[in-house]
């Protein structure tokens, strides 16, 4: 199990190499920069050229690319993520202030999703081709066809109208006010959380269905078993198996969800930073927060793979 | 082999007429077609057949494990210990499968759980049907091992089906299906999924262990070579029907079926000079939405006469406790040579 | 087997061929009820966005400062929005827009991926090992990041817009086709045509990419609904498809919030537009997944 995890562990190396270089190159091999967004843009276009080099020497935007990248890349070994080519300040400080928040949603959301789809799945696999399972389908389906944005504001389009109530707007740390913090993100978890349902209600569904026909279940049968042991011993861990993937990648690839799910809520979390860094052009903070998606990503895979092992001694006896 | 000639009361299993029917796309297929047979307490029974000729379904038709809503059993009666299981509910079923009929499957591959222990497997059913604690039932689990001939039974119970060979596999499955001290055993082509060398190895545990715990056993195959030296008498299924019936001796040594002497020409056999060639039988297993009018084996049998395409054979009695169902049982070859060693 | 053998070859197969898709069409529909109704509200939505000009009520960008959010009436029946434009005429025309992007997107998106995935399986050892590392870690971005780093790479005009959507696609496609791809290529066809010493181009695309066309078509259809929800997302944050152009993730954006109170129709139909195209789509994919491969899951 332990060779597993570091031999698994050294895999993700490469890769978190591969996708800072690529990042890196991306935003580089563009027309215009961040120099002349931040002076062209709107009002001023008066600006002379000394100072427009004079800023760039300030960002490091003269020095050749591969330089660049080296002065970037040690520094995101560091943490360092460099300053932000719009604001001015340390790219750490602007992300550390939102990623609580994200990252709360993003759990609350996946919890959301797991509590929905589980049982959903589970019913409509052992009421195949019934009603329920008719419902059961287009229900996820559904989930995956609204956007989630707008499932957003139709949340808040029915406060309003109905109870003549919103949301919170002014976060409030979970350690401050629960009950306010609660009150405030639960939404847009619930806006988020539904559509990831749908993709695990479908896997679960189809998993437990795959099970269901497996021959250790005809023998769990003919052992005269109770069906619920059947289902909860038999059934369920080996159905898990391709569900617990899905969960845990929907979780990594959340923060992409959030990214519009915010704008609607009005959060202050990454999504929205990334937004504002995309329309300001801010080459430094964009690459970071890809980089931390794509980070993120890789190792929820990672995490993924060695519960996977946990779960299923066929991989963790190899 | 010992002759059985004990009266008909210790009829432990006693199947009659049973049909048994799945709905399909392409119509109904009628699997199990009227068949009635019997186990008696202790003796090794075999039912014999191609795949598809319904001898798997009458195993599951007696765990009631037909899968609804596609199968159903439509008729006969299936007694077991004297009452009918086809009058049983889903709860007093349970409360037989594992316990009083155990069974034991063809993929030992993947009949087992792959996220569960062993221990785990052959445990949970006397802990179910027993009420054993879990020592208790640990104990019971050591003790089966010990019996299917697994060493070192405290380490391998903590391990799982993957870290086991297939044959292993088997005996875990056999295993399983002792440890309630079941009345019989009904093995679904048992060593069909196995080497040659261990299919001996499993089937002579299979007979060892019924003969020393005296338990019944039906064993379901399409091998008439593993008939002759494990059972003591033998049913021959064709297209959902019994065609012939009888003890392995008579049904070995001379076949009144043509079918069964089919499949007797289709094994190799030592005990005679070289043959030209293995006879495998003509043609395919008939498609059971549409048999045939008249006997269904009629369209490859070398010995059809024009009373075959119009009037179904009944089983009837060739001598001893033969039967047969073919018009034409009294005019088939006698197979010429001794009939091979039956281990007594 | 010259260019014109093959030509009358297929030649008589057309009919026949023809023949056989219909017969495989009316199959789908009786066998798969739900997939034949996604693909009745997908044709209908290609209908609209054809007949759009005449069939809108109104000019989609006509201002009208007289009729700002003007509830649903005998006159605009869905409403107008704060500039006084007709909303049921911009969903009209926003379907132009949704199928575009939407097809544009998903079919170069699967049709470049289905190249490369056949050409690494094609090609194998090093060649292979190097494209599925570079789309092993293409696929660690999530489809909406990649999609908007790339916005913010290339702008957001339509093209590029579209190619903006097709990155993150191609490595998803890549993946699966590719691994249909490697048992094609052990075809002994494929050994033939390489022994008549035919180029790799012409291997891949005519021997290979036809016989891939089941994983193919299934993720083709997958991504038309993706693209959709991608390009309403992109637009719904400003950085798709840009006023005054007529897009449903557009209308969703900003005055549609504010005004979410006084002028609710604003928010709800565009986002029933969405939802239901998408649905249809979904519904048609997965139908068309289960008949063609139902092996293949992708979740």
């Amino acid at each position: 199990m332990l060779r597993f995890v570091i031999h698994r562990f050294l895999l993700m190396i490469p890769t978190l190499v591969g996708v800072a270089v690529i990042i890196f190159l991306l935003l580089r091999v563009i027309p215009g920069d961040v120099v002349e967004a931040k002076f062209m843009s709107g009002e001023g276009s008066g600006v002379s050229a000394e100072v427009l080099q004079a800023e760039r020497a300030r960002l490091g935007l003269d020095k050749p690319v591969w330089e660049q990248f080296a002065i970037w890349f040690w520094g995101v070994l560091k943490f360092d993520f460099g300053i932000s080519m719009w604001t001015g300040g340390p790219i750490s400080e602007e992300i550390e202030l939102r990623f609580a928040l994200s990252l709360q949603v993003a759990l609350m959301a996946t919890i959301v999703a797991t509590l929905l789809a589980l049982p959903l799945g589970i019913i409509a696999a052992l009421k195949q081709d019934t009603w329920v399972d008719y419902a059961v389908r287009i229900f996820s389906i559904a989930g995956l066809a609204m956007p989630s944005f707008w499932l957003g504001i139709l949340m808040i389009l029915g406060f309003l109208i109905i109870f003549e109530w919103l949301p919170p707007m002014i976060y409030t740390p979970f350690w401050v006010d629960p009950w306010q913090n609660m009150l405030q993100l639960i939404w847009p978890a619930l806006a988020v959380g539904y559509r990831y349902s749908a993709v695990a209600t479908r896997m679960t569904r189809s998993s437990m269905l795959e099970v269901l026909r497996e021959d250790y279940i005809r023998t769990a049968r003919a052992k005269g078993l109770w069906l619920k042991l059947i289902l909860v011993r038999h059934a369920l861990k080996n159905a898990m198996l391709p569900v617990v993937t899905v969960i845990g990648l929907e979780f990594a690839f959340l923060l992409g969800g959030l990214v519009v799910t915010e704008q609607v809520f009005n959060l202050n979390g990454l999504g929205l930073l990334f937004v504002q860094a995309i329309s300001r052009r801010d080459y430094t903070l964009t690459q970071a927060l890809v980089l931390l998606v794509a980070a993120a990503f890789i190792f929820v895979n990672f995490a993924m793979d060695v519960m996977y092992a946990w779960l299923d001694p066929r991989i963790r006896y190899r | 082999m010992n002759e059985r000639t004990a009266p008909a009361p210790d009829l432990l299993l006693d199947v009659r007429d049973l049909h048994t029917e799945f709905a399909t796309s392409n119509g109904i297929v009628r699997a199990v077609d009227g068949v009635s047979w019997d186990v008696r307490a202790g003796e090794t029974v075999a039912l014999v057949g191609e795949s598809g000729c319904g001898k798997s379904v009458s195993a599951l038709s007696i765990m009631g494990l037909i899968s609804k809503p596609a199968g159903r059993i439509t008729g006969g009666q299936i007694l077991f210990k004297g009452s009918d299981l086809l009058k049983r509910s889903e709860e007093e079923m349970r409360k037989i499968r594992g316990r009083e009929i155990a069974m034991v499957f063809q993929e030992p591959m993947t009949s087992l759980n792959p996220v569960l222990t062993v221990g785990r497997q052959i445990t949970e059913a006397c802990e179910i049907h027993l009420g054993h604690t879990p020592e208790q039932a640990h104990a019971r689990a050591v003790e089966v091992l010990g019996l299917v001939g697994i060493a070192d039974a405290e380490r391998r119970l903590k391990q799982y089906p993957h870290q086991f060979s297939g044959g292993m596999r088997q005996r875990l499955m056999i295993a399983i299906a002792l440890s309630c001290e079941p009345a019989l055993i009904l093995a679904d082509e048992p060593t069909t999924a196995l080497d040659v060398t261990i299919q001996a190895q499993i089937l002579d545990l299979m007979k060892d262990l019924s003969r020393r715990l005296g338990v019944a056993t039906l064993i379901i195959t399409h091998n008439l070579g593993v008939v002759a030296r494990y059972a003591d008498r033998v049913n021959v299924m064709y297209a959902g029907k019994i065609v012939e019936r009888g003890t392995a001796r008579e049904i070995y040594a001379s076949p009144r079926h043509p079918y069964t002497l089919g499949l007797l020409r289709s094994v190799p056999r030592l005990d005679e000079p070289k043959r030209e060639r293995l006879a495998p039988i003509q043609g395919q297993p008939p498609d059971l939405t549409r048999l045939p009018p008249g006997c269904s084996f009629r369209p490859r049998c070398g010995y059809a006469v024009e009373r075959c395409a119009e009037e179904v054979p009944p089983l009837e009695r060739v001598a001893g406790t033969q039967h047969s169902a073919c018009w034409e049982k009294d005019k088939l070859p006698v197979r010429a040579a001794k009939p091979e060693k039956v281990p007594a | 087997m010259s260019a014109t053998t093959e030509g009358v070859l297929v030649e008589p197969a057309s009919a026949a061929r023809r023949r056989r898709w219909l017969d495989l069409t009316l199959s789908f529909c009786r066998r798969r009820p739900l997939g034949a109704i996604g693909a009745g509200v997908v044709i209908f939505m290609i209908l609209v966005a054809v007949l759009a000009p005449w069939i809108s009520p109104y000019d989609p960008l006509a201002i009208d400062f007289a009729a700002m959010l003007a509830a649903p009436s005998a006159q605009h029946w869905l409403g107008t929005d704060a500039f006084g434009r007709d909303v049921l005429s911009r969903i009209i025309y926003g379907s132009q827009t949704a199928l575009i992007v939407g097809f544009g997107a998903a079919f170069i998106g699967s049709t470049v991926g289905a190249v490369i995935g056949v050409a690494s399986a094609y090609f194998g050892g090093r060649i292979d090992l190097v494209i599925q590392r570079f789309m092993d870690i293409l696929i660690s971005f999530p489809l909406i990041i990649l999609a908007l780093a790339m916005v913010a790479v290339l702008g957001n005009n339509l093209p590029n817009l579209i190619a903006a959507m097709t990155v993150p696609m191609i490595p998803r496609c890549a993946l699966v086709i590719r691994s249909s791809a490697l048992s094609v290529r052990e075809m002994p066809y494929v050994d033939a045509a390489r022994a008549l010493g035919y180029r790799h181009t012409r291997i891949i695309l005519r021997h290979m990419l036809p016989n891939v066309m089941a994983p193919y078509l299934i993720m083709l259809t997958a991504f038309l609904g993706q693209a959709i929800l991608l390009e309403a997302s992109l637009s719904f944050l400003g950085l798709g498809v840009q006023e005054p152009t007529a897009a449903w993730g557009l209308m969703l954006r900003g005055a549609a919030v504010e005004f979410a109170e006084t002028a609710p129709w604003m928010a709800l139909f565009p986002g029933l537009a969405i939802s239901l195209a998408v649905f249809a789509f979904n519904l048609f994919g997965d139908s068309l997944r289960d008949a063609l491969d139902p092996k293949l899951r992708t979740g």
